[in-house]
């Protein structure tokens, strides 16, 4: 892929990803933004930059997979938490169906060319001990 | 109280990204403003240190990631900008967030250079004075043998040079303007029968007693005003030379150079006359002074 770091690569993928992630989190439990942001961040190399789940939150809302209500709570301060609604959950099934299509072909795709790669780097070593 | 907010770090995190977001529709700025602030204090306890407080921020990211991932996806043709309000708006938007003592001065630079340079296009639009109907010699003498010649569609009144006497004409002048127009003077520096500037006079009431008869009104020498929409008589005399003029010459004008102040500013203006008002000499003057004129050479 000519033209496009291996890093741009990863942003690109990352931020075509977080969405469902964070879809996916919130279907087990309403969060709020920086307990999102910290379970998100458990997962390695998911995300880099905390403050960018705050856009992609407000997008999910406009989009009406998501909701947002505050909490007033005695003992913790007032709190915004994130709700996935039905068509979130709608759609983090579609997402779950498609990803598991989608990286069943990228593997297979993935491993044809290792496979190839690695044939060339035996005929190239036989070759090299003629 | 003082909050995880107060932090120097913070405070300056905060003030980028308030900067970063200006580009954003005024609701989404402050939704996202509103959520990162819960998130610093949420992340940050009162006292952090600077250290916990560098590794927060960092975990956060620059802010202008932040306001770049709220405009839109960077992977799209548009970067976002179908999000972003127009130009107009964003310019709007942005002058809001600039403190009121920027905008005092900016509005005490506005005043300081905006008044006077409104006052002088104002002054410098004003209309120039203009030729009025009535025209006439102002000696009687100088009337009773003026020569009226036309020409191309051009007319010449011309007189005779009387050596020594008090020549000159007088003209009404019409004021076009919104302002008061003050004539200070002559800016032509030779009249018809002298090389030298003639006197300019400006009667001072706008009264037509008899048409050709300015001799009824006063005069103010050194020039005087003509209010908005009104009309002057203005007076151009001077003493003719003998010498000025040789056997059979002739000089004329067909406007008049003033100097003319309206508001603060002073400006030449050119009144076009309706006719050519002439001086010429004949032999009869030429030799009856040749020898004084010989005597004043070189004539300028």
């Amino acid at each position: 892929m000519s033209g496009m770091s291996e890093g741009a690569e990863t942003t690109e993928l990352r931020r075509g990803v977080l969405g469902p992630c964070v879809l996916a989190l919130l279907a087990s439990r309403p969060r709020f933004g920086l307990e999102l942001v910290r379970d998100l961040s458990h997962a390695d190399g998911l995300l880099t930059s905390e403050g960018t789940v705050y856009p992609l939150l407000n997008r999910l809302r406009d989009a009406g997979l998501v909701t947002s209500r505050w909490v007033h709570d005695d003992t913790t301060r007032p709190r915004r938490y994130y709700t996935i609604t039905d068509q979130g959950r709608e759609s983090l099934v579609a997402f779950r169906a498609d990803w598991s299509a989608f990286t069943a072909a990228v593997d297979g795709v993935l491993a044809v060319g290792a496979d190839s790669g690695r044939s060339r780097r035996v005929r190239q070593a036989s070759g090299d001990a003629k | 109280m003082i909050s995880a907010l107060d932090h120097p770090l913070v405070a300056g995190y905060l003030r980028e990204l308030d900067d970063a977001l200006a580009g954003l529709p005024a609701a989404d700025a402050a939704e996202l403003s509103e959520q990162l602030r819960a998130h610093l204090l949420e992340a940050l306890p009162p006292d952090a240190d600077e250290q916990t407080v560098t590794a927060v921020l960092a975990a956060l990211g620059p802010a202008s990631l932040v306001a770049a991932a709220a405009a839109g996806p960077a992977s799209g043709p548009d970067r976002g900008e179908a999000r972003r309000d127009p130009p107009l708006r964003r310019t709007v938007t942005s002058a809001r967030r600039l403190p009121a003592t920027v905008w005092l001065s900016f509005a005490a630079v506005v005043i300081a250079i905006g008044l006077p340079s409104g006052a002088l296009i104002f002054w410098h639009a004003q209309p120039s004075l203009e030729f009025y109907t009535s025209t006439a010699w102002w000696s009687q003498v100088d009337g009773a043998h003026v020569v009226e010649t036309r020409a191309a569609g051009a007319t010449q009144e011309t007189a005779p040079i009387r050596p020594g006497q008090i020549q000159g004409f007088v003209v009404t002048i019409y004021n076009p303007s919104d302002m008061t127009q003050f004539i200070t003077g002559n800016a032509n520096p030779i009249s018809p029968g002298a090389p030298v500037a003639a006197q300019i006079s400006v009667s001072t009431t706008g009264a037509v007693q008899e048409i050709g008869t300015p001799h009824a009104v006063t005069y103010r020498a050194g020039g005087g005003v003509i209010p908005p929409h009104s009309y002057r008589w203005v007076r151009v005399l001077w003493r003719s030379d003998r010498c000025y003029l040789e056997d059979g010459g002739s000089q004329g004008v067909t406007g008049l150079l003033l100097r003319v102040r309206v508001g603060w500013i002073t400006r030449t203006e050119t009144i076009e006359l309706p006719a050519e008002f002439a001086i010429t000499s004949t032999a009869a003057t030429t030799h009856a002074d040749a020898a004084y004129c010989r005597n004043r050479q070189p004539t300028p």
